[in-house]
């Protein structure tokens, strides 16, 4: 709600996010696109906790952002918000497999659940065959399914995605197009911010972001 | 309390400029015109020699020498009764002349010096008083000096103090600058992860979590730092130990890595590794994720 951040670069401030004021419900596909610097990434780190704004208030799954402590949002973030990010930011000595355990063995899942629902996560991301490939051994696209089991792990209410096809060539892009149609249409809310046009016109709603601005 | 047979003498030392006259080193019986008397040779003369000093001059026990304290008389003849190594001592290493043991009846009458000695030592049984016994000595040897093993071996060891002292000073600086490079090490390991742990950390990773993983494994990491310098510490020791062995032909151990250098270099390492990698952490940790990751 009217939500503003800025930050200091050096002698000037620099306004990202001016007033924005939105609502994410439970089976929404928003896809924020906007040009580059328009504030696009700046918005979904708020909406997910990643950030604080400078004015105004996020409420995430219920509860107000700035109440909470360092611990309690990260706790908040893991059980409730799921992250794509751009570069995949997997751990690259670990397996797909373990990149999914993580958030799971960090959320108090037991061992042997955590090992069922990784291997269901990557199955239903279709790479179950390539569970035990470290990131270093999967292509790209492959890498940004992982990130994608990797951030449903914990049944969040909302996945964010930030650019999740910008190191993607375009038949990797429509795979995670569909992959994300699939799981909105299983009752999954996500946020995409993105350039990709086709990305973006996939969504069931769309945003555009000019100046830190919300357009329409 | 019983006095102590075998005395281990260095002679010229005792006698000042006499010789020790041994066997092969004997002048021929040509110029032996001036032999010593048998009435002044001891009874069943014999003699221990250092196996050093038997090997350099070919003596084998049952040999028959001659020992006197003067170069132009031909001594008393004796029998090699045995062949001794001496007891490592770090204090003779370097010392080239040779030695025998005599017993001590034998030594006095051969250097003419019944009744008297520059010094002695007294073996005692266990649970001897020493302390009362050093007493009574000394206040029955009149102007003699009576002192225990372990003062001896103190004031002997003064300058091998001095250099542990100085070893020790020397380790603590390796240690130190090792410690230092080691959080230098840890830093620029966790500096290459920062974009992964930031992306733990946006995640839901707890500060908890990241902090105990990196600063335990900087410390397993220090821990076998530590073990692979205790493993090449030993290996070196070995070496030193077998070469300097060699060279000075003796038992003496140069070199030792002991339980308690083990257990110190092994819980040294662990606490610097745990230094470093809370320094390293909590200096990557400062910084906002998103920072880390990329906005």
């Amino acid at each position: 709600m009217d939500v503003h951040r800025s930050y200091r670069l050096q002698a000037s401030t620099v306004e990202a996010v001016r007033g924005v004021t939105m609502q994410v419900d439970s089976g929404d596909f928003l896809a924020i696109s906007g040009s580059s610097g328009s504030g696009k990434s700046t918005l979904l780190h708020l909406l997910g906790g990643l950030d604080t704004p400078t004015r105004g208030e996020v409420f995430l799954a219920g509860a107000r952002v700035r109440d909470l402590g360092d611990r309690q949002l990260a706790r908040h973030r893991l059980l409730n918000v799921g992250f794509v990010f751009q570069r995949f930011h997997l751990l690259s000595m670990l397996s797909a497999r373990e990149n999914v355990e993580l958030p799971l063995s960090e959320a108090g899942v037991g061992r042997r659940e955590r090992r069922e629902r990784a291997a269901h996560l990557l199955e239903r991301v279709g790479l179950a065959r390539r569970a035990n490939h470290r990131p270093g051994e999967l292509s790209g696209g492959e890498r940004q399914r992982v990130a994608v089991a990797r951030a449903l792990a914990n049944e969040p209410h909302v996945l964010l995605a930030d650019e999740p096809t910008g190191e993607l060539d375009r038949a990797n892009s429509e795979a995670i197009l569909e992959l994300f149609a699939s799981l909105n249409e299983e009752g999954l809310a996500l946020v995409v911010a993105t350039h990709d046009m086709h990305l973006a016109e996939g969504a069931r709603r769309r945003l555009e972001l000019i100046d830190g601005r919300l357009d329409g | 309390m019983r006095l102590r047979a075998l005395f281990p003498f260095r002679l010229p030392s005792l006698v000042g400029s006499a010789a020790v006259l041994v066997g092969p080193l004997v002048a021929p019986s040509a110029y032996a015109a001036d032999v010593t008397p048998e009435s002044e040779c001891p009874a069943d003369l014999e003699l221990l020699v250092e196996r050093s000093f038997a090997e350099e001059a070919g003596l084998r026990v049952g040999e028959r020498v001659h020992l006197g304290s003067q170069p132009d008389k031909v001594g008393c003849p004796a029998t090699v009764a045995g062949i001794y190594e001496p007891k490592a001592d770090p204090s003779k290493l370097t010392a080239e002349l040779p030695r025998v043991i005599l017993h001590l009846p034998h030594l006095a009458r051969l250097l003419d010096r019944v009744g008297e000695a520059d010094r002695f030592a007294i073996r005692t049984w266990p649970g001897t008083d020493e302390e009362a016994l050093r007493r009574s000595l000394a206040a029955q040897l009149t102007g003699a000096q009576v002192v225990h093993t372990d003062e001896v071996i103190g004031r002997a060891s003064t300058t091998f103090e001095v250099v542990r002292r100085f070893h020790r000073a020397i380790g603590l600086i390796t240690l130190t600058a090792g410690g230092a490079f080691l959080a230098c090490i840890m830093i620029l390991k966790i500096q290459e992860r920062r974009t992964p742990i930031a992306a733990m950390r946006l995640l839901g990773t707890s500060r908890r979590t990241l902090v105990g993983w990196l600063v335990l494994e900087a410390a397993l990491v220090s821990a076998f730092g530590g073990a692979l310098g205790v493993a090449i510490g030993q290996l070196a020791s070995a070496i030193i130990n077998r070469y300097y062995q060699w060279t000075y032909d003796t038992a003496l151990v140069f070199s030792i890595v002991t339980p308690e250098i083990v257990f110190r270099a092994l819980g040294l390492a662990v606490l610097l590794g745990l230094a470093a990698g809370a320094i390293a952490t909590l200096r990557l940790l400062s910084v906002h994720p998103l920072e880390e990751a990329g906005r």
